[in-house]
C-alpha cells in the first residue's frame, strides 16, 4: 500500500512540474574533443534560463569546422564553440556563422577581438610552442638551439618530433608561426631542412607527444606542444613536483597564437538561447575555470590563474607570431600542399609557386 | 522453407539495411563528385599499388602465423589454453595509439627488440598483431570440430604426419582459413589508423589520402580515391568468397577432442604459444606496465586511484558511466547483428548466391573516413543520436557472425540433415534441435569478435559522439589528449582489456566443456 502511495506522489509531482513551468527547450553545442567545463557551472546555466544544453564532440577543430560547412543547410547546433583564428577564415567564407555582439564585448582584450563584426566571439587564447625535456638535455649535455634554422644544423640533428600540418591544428599552428618568421620562401628553405635533418612528423598531436617525445620513451627531446604544456605536467603528475619536467624553447617567431571562439550558427533553431550561452562564455565563473580545464587563457581582463601556471611562461613580443584569418585562408592551401610536397614527397623548395 | 523465393527473402533485413546506411549516403555523396579527374595525378596510383601490396603480404603473413598456431591450438591440450585462445582476440580492442606506444616500447628507436620504426615492416607487423587473433581462432574452431577418426585412419593407413596435415586436416581448415584471411586482407586494405601512426607518409594507404582529402574538404579526390578502394575490395571479396565456397563442403562433428602433446610437436607447440604470446601480449604488457609505474619509474597504483575520483569537468565522465556504455552499446549492437548476420548466412547458405555473399562484406569495403562524411551530409538531422549509433556499431560487428556462420554452415553434413527430415523434424525443430548446436562453437568466436569490434568502437567515427556516450576508449583519449596523461591512459587501456577479455571468456565458453 505505501508502495502506492510512493508511485502516485511521484506521479503527480512528475505531472505538476510538467504544468507548472513551460518545458525547457533544448540548446544544442557543437565543440571540439577537447572541450571541457565544470558540471556545476552548465548546471547553473541551465537552471537560470530554464533550459536543457545537449553537447555534440565534433572531432578536432579542423574536423568539426569542416562539418559544420558541409552541413550549413541544416545545422547540427545552434552554437559552436571552438573554431579559431586559423580556421574562421575557411568558416566567414562559407558563410556559417551569424554575428552577435555579446554584452561584455568591450571588456575582452582588443588584441583577441577576431571579427570586427561579431560573427565569433573570442573566448580563450593560448600558444603552440616547442618544449623541451629537461633531463634529456641535462643528461646529454647539449646546448639549447637559440632560433628555429638551428634545427636544421647537424648539431641538433634529429631532435624534433612535430604534428602534420595537413591532419592536426596544433602542426599547422607551428607552421604557420614559420611562414610568418622566416617568409615564404624562408619557410618552405628551413622545412626542406627540417626534413634533411631527420624531423619525425606524427599524424595527431597526442603521437608526437606520447610516442616520440623522449619524455615519455620517445628518442626526440623536442616536440611541438602548447605553451602551457610544462603546467598541465606539474597539475596532472602523479607525484607531487617542485619544477616541471618539460619547459618552453620559446625561439624568436617559434609560437603560434591561437584564439578560440564560441559562434551562433546561421540557421539555428533557438538563435536566442545559443546568444545567452555566448554571454555565459564570457562570465567571470567560466573564464575562471578556463584554464585548467582547457589548459588555454581567459579573454577577459583581470581573471586570477591557478598558481601552477607559474611554469607555463608565456611567450612575449617577438616570439610569438602573429597571423590574420585573412591571409591564413587565402594562403593555406597552397601552403598546405608545397609542406606536403617539400616534407613528404621531398621536392626541392626552389621549384614550388610563391605568391 | 525450401523455396528459393523464401530463401532471398532472408536476405532482405540485410540488404535493407545496408540500403540505408551505406548505398543510399554513399551514392548521394559521390553523386555530386567527379570521380576520374584525379588519376593523372601518378602519386596517388603509387598509393594504389603500395595499399594493395601491404594488404597482400600482411593478411598472407597472418594467415601463415596465424593459421598455422589454429592448427596447434586445435590439436594439441595444453594447460591455460583457453585463456590464451581469449586473450588473442585483445589486440582488437586496443585503440591503435595505445597499441601504437606498446610497439614503439618494443620495435621502436629506443626499442628492447630492434628498431623497425624506418621501415614498413612496422607497419606490416602491427597488422599481423591487430589479425592474428582472428585466423588463429577462426582456424582452431573449424579444426576443432572435425572427426578425429579421420586422422586416425589416415595414419593407419601409413600417412605419415605431415602427409595427414596436407591431405586431412588442412582441407577442414581451409574455408575458415579464407574467410578470416579475407577478413583481415580487407582490414588492411582499409587500414587507416596503423599506417598514419606507425608508418612514414611514404608508406601511406589510399585510406590516409582519403583522410586527408576530407580534412581540406576535398570530396573530389576523397570520392574517386573510395571509388577505386570499393572496386579493388570487391573483386578481391568475390575471389575470396568463391574460393571459400568452393573449399567448404567437408564434414564437422561438433564434438571436440584434443590430445596432449608429446616429443617434437611439444617443441612446436611450445613455439607457437611462445610467438602467440610475443606477438599479441608483449605489446599489452608493455601498456598494463605502464599503468602502474610512476613517472619516476616505482611501482604504484596512483593512476587506478585517480580514474576513480569523481570527474568535475562535463566532457570527463565517470569511470562507471563508460563501463555501462561499453557494456550497453556492445549489448544493444549485438542484438541487432547477431540476429542480423546469421539470418544473412542462412540466406547465402540456402541460395548459393555469391552477390548475396560478397555483399555481405560491403561496410568493410567502404571507406570509414567518406561514410562518415556521407552520414555527416544524409544524416544531419539524426546524426547525434542514439539508434544510428547503435546502428553503426551494428553495421561494424555482423560481419563477424555472417562469415562464422556461414563457414559452419556449409560444414554441415547433408545426411545429417536429411536424416532429421526423415525422423518428421520440421522447418524450425531441425533448425533448433539440429543446425544451431552444430553451428554454435564457431558461431561464438564470431560473435565474440563481433563484441570485440563493438568495444573497439570501430563505428565510433561514423556519427557525431556525445558526452554523455563516453566509453572507455573516449576516456582514453581525452586522457592522451592533454599532457601526463599517459598512466591513466594505460591505466583505462588495462581496463579496458580485462572487460573484453572477460566477454571473450563468457561468449567463447562452449557448452560441451
Amino acid at each position: 500500500m505505501q508502495k502506492f502511495w510512493l508511485v502516485g506522489l511521484v506521479a503527480s509531482s512528475a505531472l505538476m512540474a510538467g504544468f507548472s513551468s513551460a518545458a525547457p527547450r533544448t540548446l544544442t553545442v557543437i565543440t571540439h574533443d577537447s572541450f571541457n567545463l565544470d558540471k556545476k557551472l552548465i548546471q547553473a546555466f541551465e537552471r537560470t534560463n530554464n533550459l536543457r544544453v545537449a553537447f555534440v564532440k565534433g572531432g578536432d577543430a579542423g574536423a568539426m569546422t569542416n562539418k559544420l560547412i558541409l552541413t550549413k543547410k541544416t545545422p547540427l547546433a545552434d552554437v559552436a564553440y571552438g573554431i579559431d583564428n586559423t580556421l574562421l577564415g575557411k568558416a566567414l567564407s562559407a558563410n556559417i556563422l551569424e554575428s552577435y555582439k555579446p554584452k561584455s564585448a568591450a571588456l575582452i582584450v582588443k588584441e583577441y577581438r577576431l571579427d570586427p563584426a561579431w560573427h565569433i566571439t573570442p573566448i580563450d587564447y593560448g600558444f603552440v610552442a616547442l618544449n623541451y625535456d629537461k633531463a634529456w638535455f641535462a643528461v646529454n649535455n647539449k646546448a639549447l638551439p637559440q632560433r628555429l634554422e638551428d634545427l636544421t644544423k647537424p648539431e641538433w640533428r634529429g631532435l624534433l618530433a612535430m604534428p602534420n600540418p595537413a591532419t592536426s591544428s596544433t602542426g599547422l599552428a607551428f607552421y604557420l608561426a614559420t611562414i610568418k618568421q622566416l617568409g615564404e620562401r624562408g619557410a618552405f628553405n628551413f622545412w626542406a631542412g627540417l626534413r634533411d635533418n631527420g624531423v619525425k612528423i606524427t599524424a595527431g598531436w597526442d603521437a608526437a607527444y606520447y610516442t616520440e617525445f623522449t619524455r615519455n620513451g620517445g628518442s626526440r627531446p623536442i616536440v611541438v606542444s602548447y605553451a602551457s604544456s610544462p603546467a598541465a605536467e606539474i597539475f596532472y603528475s602523479d607525484q607531487k613536483l617542485d619544477d616541471a619536467p618539460t619547459a618552453n624553447l620559446l625561439l624568436p617567431g617559434s609560437s603560434f597564437l591561437q584564439i578560440e571562439g564560441v559562434a551562433v550558427l546561421r540557421g539555428a533553431k533557438n538563435p536566442d538561447l545559443a546568444q545567452k550561452f555566448v554571454d555565459f562564455m564570457l562570465t567571470t565563473p567560466v573564464q575562471s575555470d578556463i584554464p585548467t580545464q582547457m589548459w588555454v587563457y581567459p579573454v577577459m581582463p583581470n581573471i586570477k590563474l591557478n598558481a601552477v601556471y607559474r611554469f607555463a611562461d608565456q611567450p612575449t613580443g617577438q616570439q610569438i607570431a602573429v597571423l590574420q584569418p585573412a591571409t591564413i585562408t587565402a594562403n593555406s592551401a597552397r601552403w598546405l600542399e608545397n609542406w606536403t610536397r617539400v616534407v613528404q614527397r621531398g621536392a626541392n623548395p626552389a621549384t614550388l609557386p610563391l605568391k | 522453407m525450401n523455396s528459393p523465393a523464401s530463401s532471398y527473402a532472408l536476405a532482405l533485413p540485410l540488404l535493407l539495411a545496408l540500403g540505408v546506411l551505406v548505398v543510399y549516403p554513399i551514392a548521394l555523396l559521390l553523386s555530386t563528385t567527379p570521380l576520374l579527374e584525379v588519376w593523372t595525378d601518378s602519386y596517388l596510383w603509387g598509393r594504389l599499388g603500395w595499399t594493395l601490396l601491404q594488404a597482400l603480404v600482411s593478411s598472407v603473413l597472418t594467415a601463415l602465423l596465424g593459421g598455422s598456431a589454429g592448427l596447434v591450438f586445435a590439436r594439441f591440450e595444453f594447460r591455460g589454453r583457453r585463456i590464451l585462445e581469449a586473450l588473442l582476440g585483445l589486440p582488437f580492442v586496443v585503440p591503435v595509439i595505445v597499441a601504437g606506444i606498446g610497439f614503439l616500447a618494443l620495435f621502436g628507436p629506443r626499442g628492447w627488440v630492434v628498431n623497425l620504426s624506418e621501415t614498413p615492416y612496422l607497419m606490416l607487423l602491427a597488422n599481423v598483431f591487430y589479425n592474428y587473433g582472428i585466423v588463429a581462432r577462426s582456424v582452431s574452431s573449424a579444426v576443432s570440430g572435425m572427426d578425429r577418426d579421420l586422422e586416425n585412419a589416415a595414419r593407419l593407413e601409413g600417412a605419415s604426419s605431415f602427409q595427414v596435415l596436407c591431405f586431412v586436416t588442412l582441407p577442414f581448415a581451409l574455408p575458415a582459413l579464407y574467410s578470416s584471411a579475407g577478413l583481415v586482407f580487407l582490414y588492411c586494405f582499409a587500414s587507416f589508423g596503423v599506417p598514419l601512426l606507425l608508418a612514414r607518409p611514404q608508406y601511406a594507404t589510399l585510406e590516409v589520402e582519403i583522410y586527408q582529402a576530407v580534412q581540406r574538404l576535398d570530396l573530389g579526390t576523397a570520392g574517386a580515391l573510395t571509388v577505386a578502394q570499393l572496386i579493388i575490395a570487391g573483386v578481391a571479396t568475390l575471389l575470396y568468397t568463391g574460393a571459400q565456397a568452393r573449399a567448404s563442403g567437408l564434414a564437422l562433428t561438433g564434438s571436440t577432442s584434443r590430445v596432449r602433446s608429446r616429443g617434437l610437436s611439444r617443441v612446436w607447440l611450445a613455439l607457437h604459444i611462445a610467438f602467440a604470446l610475443t606477438l599479441t601480449l608483449a605489446p599489452l604488457i608493455a601498456v598494463l606496465w605502464r599503468s602502474v609505474q610512476s613517472a619516476s619509474g616505482t611501482l604504484t597504483f596512483a593512476h587506478y586511484l585517480a580514474l576513480l575520483e569523481p570527474s568535475t569537468g562535463i566532457y570527463s565522465s565517470d569511470l562507471g558511466l563508460a563501463i555501462f556504455n561499453n557494456l550497453r552499446f556492445a549489448g544493444l549492437a549485438l542484438l541487432i547483428a547477431v540476429p542480423l548476420g546469421v539470418t544473412h548466412a542462412f540466406a547465402v547458405w540456402r541460395t548459393r548466391s555469391r552477390i548475396l555473399d560478397a555483399l555481405s562484406l560491403l561496410p568493410l569495403m567502404v571507406s570509414a573516413t567518406l561514410l562518415g562524411v556521407a552520414y555527416i551530409v544524409t544524416f544531419s538531422a539524426q546524426i547525434s543520436s542514439l539508434w544510428l549509433l547503435i546502428a553503426a556499431y551494428a553495421l561494424t560487428a555482423y560481419p563477424f557472425v555472417t562469415r562464422a556462420a556461414l563457414t559452419a554452415l556449409r560444414a554441415l553434413e547433408p545426411h545429417i540433415l536429411e536424416a532429421a527430415r526423415v525422423d518428421g523434424a520440421g522447418g524450425w525443430a531441425l533448425l533448433r534441435l539440429v543446425v544451431f548446436p552444430m553451428i554454435a562453437p564457431a558461431l561464438r568466436v564470431g560473435v565474440a569478435f563481433a563484441f570485440a569490434v563493438v568495444i573497439g568502437e570501430f563505428g565510433a567515427t561514423l556519427i557525431l559522439q556525445r558526452p554523455e556516450w563516453t566509453t572507455l576508449t573516449t576516456l582514453i583519449f581525452a586522457k592522451l589528449s592533454r599532457p601526463a596523461g599517459l598512466g591513466e591512459a594505460s591505466a583505462l587501456s588495462s581496463l579496458l582489456l580485462l572487460l573484453t577479455a572477460t566477454g571473450f571468456w563468457v561468449i567463447g565458453r562452449s557448452r560441451s566443456s
